[in-house]
């Protein structure tokens, strides 16, 4: 691949969205909401990168300014929030307590796990925040010091984790009421796994997304006290 | 056109007053500018309608392709997952069937004792 090509700020920016232009396409074709058009937006540019042998940093050039665009999205994700009052209004208790459950269950369970596998700080910093919509869980993974790719790597496994285990965990952990199978997957899978629960009903659909904001602003806000722990 | 300008300008005036109560309260900023935003949407301060169908909601329906760039980066750290990826993913499969589990199940339970008092 010539150099001129691919070393100046326009290349990153094109490549990126004409890879998820096609992500989206692929991702409505086929009907698969596994076909996310965030992940396959991903495999397409890093074997575009890989393939042609293209430096990461040309790449960056032009990407890098799309980066910028993080704290608007994270202002934004205000308005679902308040959109989705009414459906919280009517069992608030039970919805807030068990997506706080959730987020501790993920940072204790994340910590002790780590340690019983001998994997090391910086990589259990960066898989805290994974359960969590993508522009808390940068903002988190900053705050925590970690390695922002691998948190960005784990969201998409957690995504796709929810949209392919959801039976199972339902069956073996009993899990029948709409509400509560909603709120787990969006507490578990955020956006990718919503997607998945809409084809299963609007309750568990409008649980599930009601669950993405929440889930990340409570993990988020948590952030000073996990730092305590982990020293 | 008026719209589109006011949308742009709140989101601004959002991440300003963020980027100035950041210097107070020891939080980022851009936390803090949403807590904003979502208070005065609450207050009435701020109407919905501003936002429906404009600017805001285009980036939010496309909010994942801002960050295909960072998840690039992980090329720079291939070096770091090297021969512990697998333990890592184990971690994640345990953690998340935990995670969607007792999630669940404590929605679940508190519905049924809500049940139960009314």
């Amino acid at each position: 691949m010539p150099e001129i090509l691919t070393n100046n700020i326009f290349f990153g920016i094109i490549t990126t969205v004409a890879a998820f232009a096609l992500g989206r396409l692929i991702n409505r074709k086929t009907g698969l909401t596994i076909l996310n058009p965030f992940l396959v937006a991903f495999l397409i540019l890093m074997a575009m990168v890989l393939l042609l042998d293209i430096p990461l940093d040309h790449y960056m050039k032009g990407a890098a300014w799309l980066e910028q665009m993080l704290p608007v999205s994270i202002i934004l994700l205000a308005l679902p929030l308040y959109r989705q009052r009414g459906p919280l209004h009517f069992h608030k208790v039970a919805i807030i307590a068990g997506i706080t459950a959730g987020v501790i269950t993920n940072v204790v369970s994340t910590i002790l796990l780590c340690r019983l596998f001998g994997l090391d700080d910086v990589l259990l910093r960066s898989l805290i925040p994974r359960s969590i919509t993508t522009p808390l869980g940068m903002l988190m993974v900053e705050s925590l010091s970690g390695v922002s790719s691998i948190t960005m790597i784990t969201i998409i496994v957690n995504g796709l984790f929810g949209v392919i285990f959801y039976t199972p965990i339902y069956t073996v952990f009993r899990i029948h009421h709409p509400i509560a199978q909603g709120v787990a997957m969006g507490t578990t899978s955020h956006a990718i796994g919503t997607g998945k629960a809409l084809e299963l009903g609007e309750v568990i659909g409008a649980m599930s997304g009601l669950a993405i904001v929440l889930t990340g602003l409570i993990t988020v806000l948590s952030y000073p006290l996990i730092n305590m722990i982990l020293g | 056109m008026v719209k589109l300008f006011r949308e742009i300008l709140i989101v601004l005036l959002l991440l300003a007053a963020g980027l100035l109560l950041g210097r107070i309260i020891p939080f980022p900023s851009s936390l803090i500018s949403m807590l904003l935003f979502l208070a005065l949407l609450l207050s009435g301060v701020l109407k919905e309608e501003y936002f429906a169908g404009g600017l805001s909601d285009m980036v939010l329906k496309y909010l994942s392709v801002f960050f295909i760039p960072p998840s690039m980066r992980v090329l720079d750290s291939l070096a770091l997952l090297e021969g512990v990826w697998p333990r890592i993913l184990l971690v994640v499969l345990i953690s998340n069937v935990l995670i969607m589990g007792v999630t669940g199940l404590t929605v679940q339970l508190l519905l049924k004792t809500e049940h139960h008092d009314a």
